[in-house]
């Protein structure tokens, strides 16, 4: 039990590893770009960013799996590109993973680049700095502390993640089988020992997390962007 | 020589700039009007922040935009330094590294150094923004811009987030700067204390449109409308009517309608037969190197503002007393501002007559 429980940690762990790093390669442009965009899109995009917000997970899930499995638009392009499917496999979570906490990582973002003053920027460019440069050396430090908050949240969200995972990748050990998924097949086993035990290591990371995150904005408050 | 010609139109919402001039020689500019006027994103407009929608900005030989062509260069390659009303200093850098953020060259390093010295700002170099002054962040802001060998400088607001009481003593030591660079510098203001001190030509805006441009001491000595006048602290701009009652003015040969400006210490008290004006003294109040006398024109009502030097008497508050005035100073303006400027000296031979007439028994 120990050893199933032990692999489920580890699909977990390295689930929300690489979706949080994913999250912030796509997360940073686009929240970029959400904040200084004037496009009549920008409603748009912030709509479909927040969605997962307030969508069950089922339904999402659901739509997805619909575009993930071998028929679908999606899953049939994956197929063709990478030779094996999308649903029920360990990519298919990630990318699943990566929609669903997309919200969780854009909006601590886009919230700390609204936050810097749009005149350093521009101090920049007449300074001669590209647009990359200025991104790297001028937003990015003065957003620090909101790019180390939406890390932890968009990693903690995805180590808590069920219902979408259960749709898309189903409960395939050392696969698609993370730590919540664990947890339920516990309960179904009427094993509310193991559970609670598993149970409460998850409760104490998500307080930990969120302790962290609340720590990191309260200094943000008091001591400045810097 | 230095050319700087600047022909612009844009328009965002309700408002639109459309400014046309060009300085010849590197000289600084006063850019100077009402909060709203356009100031700023005149400023703007030139440094390539934002996009006009027809334009041809050049700069030394250099076109930095010309809608006409097409050409629209980004705000990197236009040799332009820019310091920004609130110095928009890069927080997480210290002072060094804020100087050296556009620096290029080991040569451009050796030329910060300089700056730093120059501005006398070496002490504070590994201090972070955060603990400088508002008159060090000043300094920052402009070694930052100036390293970068700007071809023309432009300031916006710079002693707005200076404390008051070293405003003057921060704006001679910018105006020094200013004159010791060899490059044009724009300088947006509201404060007419600034123009004073930092212009060497004058730009007089208003509602997106230059008022009147050209040398400091001839624009400031006869602005071409009432407008003009009051954004340049004229306090005295009165119906010309004043002048057209009573009978001792009736039969001149003033405009019928229009405006007159008058500096309030171009005024002074005379017993009231010989007056050109009849007030009653409403208030005194002591303004430093002189006394404001705040008057009520008898027949009008209107308001009439007099500095009188400490060495000459002032009447009480509820006085009755005559304010003779400068003929040759005071401007006059026909109800169209347009006709203005051309008729000048004719309109200075007229008040001449009227301080004549007014001074008759």
């Amino acid at each position: 039990m120990l050893i199933s429980y032990l692999t489920s940690v580890w699909v977990t762990l390295q689930l929300a590893a690489l979706t949080t790093v994913l999250l912030l390669l796509c997360g940073l442009p686009l929240a970029w770009w959400l904040t200084r965009t004037r496009s009549a899109l920008k409603p748009l995009l912030e709509t479909i960013t927040a969605l997962p917000l307030v969508l069950p997970p089922t339904v999402l899930g659901f739509y997805l799996l619909v575009l993930f499995g071998a028929n679908g638009p999606v899953g049939e392009w994956w197929q063709r590109l990478f030779g094996h499917p999308l649903a029920f496999t360990f990519s298919g979570i990630v990318v699943a993973s990566c929609i669903y906490s997309l919200p969780f990582v854009v909006q601590p973002l886009q919230t700390a680049f609204a936050a810097v003053n749009p005149r350093t920027v521009e101090a920049a460019w007449t300074l001669g700095a590209s647009r990359s440069r200025t991104f790297f050396r001028v937003v990015l430090p003065q957003a620090g502390r909101g790019v180390l908050v939406a890390s932890v949240l968009g990693f903690a969200h995805t180590v808590g993640e069920f219902g979408v995972v259960l749709m898309v990748g189903g409960n395939i050990p050392g696969q698609t089988q993370v730590v919540a998924i664990s947890i339920y097949d516990m309960v179904e086993a009427m094993d509310y020992a193991s559970a609670h035990a598993y149970a409460f290591a998850l409760l104490m990371f998500s307080l930990v997390v969120l302790f962290t995150v609340y720590s990191i904005q309260h200094r943000r408050g008091a001591g400045g962007a810097g | 020589m230095n050319r700087l010609q600047v022909r612009l139109f844009a328009r965002r919402g309700q408002f639109s700039l459309d400014v046309d001039f060009t300085l010849s020689g590197c000289h600084s500019v006063v850019v100077l009007g009402p909060s709203g006027s356009g100031k700023t994103s005149l400023l703007r407009y030139i440094a390539g922040l934002d996009a006009p929608q027809r334009a041809c900005i050049v700069n030394d030989q250099q076109v930095l935009c010309d809608s006409e062509r097409g050409l629209h260069l980004p705000p990197q390659r236009r040799h332009i330094g820019y310091v920004f009303q609130d110095y928009a200093l890069f927080e997480h850098l210290s002072v060094w590294r804020n100087i050296i953020f556009g620096v290029k060259s080991a040569d451009d390093v050796a030329h910060a150094e300089q700056w730093l010295q120059r501005l006398d700002i070496a002490a504070l170099r590994d201090r972070f923004p955060a603990r400088l002054s508002g008159g060090q962040r000043q300094r920052v802001a402009l070694a930052r811009a100036l390293v970068t060998r700007p071809q023309l400088l432009l300031l916006d607001e710079p002693f707005s987030a200076i404390d008051p009481t070293l405003r003057d003593q921060i704006r001679s030591s910018v105006a020094d700067l200013i004159r010791e660079i060899t490059i044009p510098a724009l300088v947006v203001s509201h404060d007419l204390s600034d123009a004073i001190a930092l212009g060497d030509y004058l730009l007089v805006m208003a509602g997106g449109r230059v008022l009147q441009f050209g040398p400091r001491e001839p624009v400031m000595a006869a602005p071409v409308s009432a407008q003009v006048a009051r954004i340049l602290g004229w306090r005295n701009v009165l119906p010309l009517e004043i002048f057209q009652r009573d009978g001792w003015s009736a039969s001149l040969p003033l405009p019928a309608g229009g405006e007159i400006a008058l500096q309030a210490h171009h005024l002074s008290f005379c017993p009231p037969q010989a007056a050109a004006l009849r007030v009653w003294v409403h208030a005194v109040r002591d303004r430093g190197a002189v006394r404001e006398v705040q008057c009520i024109e008898t027949v009008s009502g209107q308001c009439v503002t007099v500095d009188v030097p400490w060495t000459q008497p002032v009447p009480a508050a509820g006085e009755s007393a005559g304010l003779s005035l400068r003929p040759e100073y005071a401007r006059v303006y026909p109800r169209s501002d347009a006709a203005a400027a051309a008729s000048v000296l004719e309109q200075t031979a007229v008040i001449d007559s009227v301080a004549n007439t007014a001074h008759r028994p």
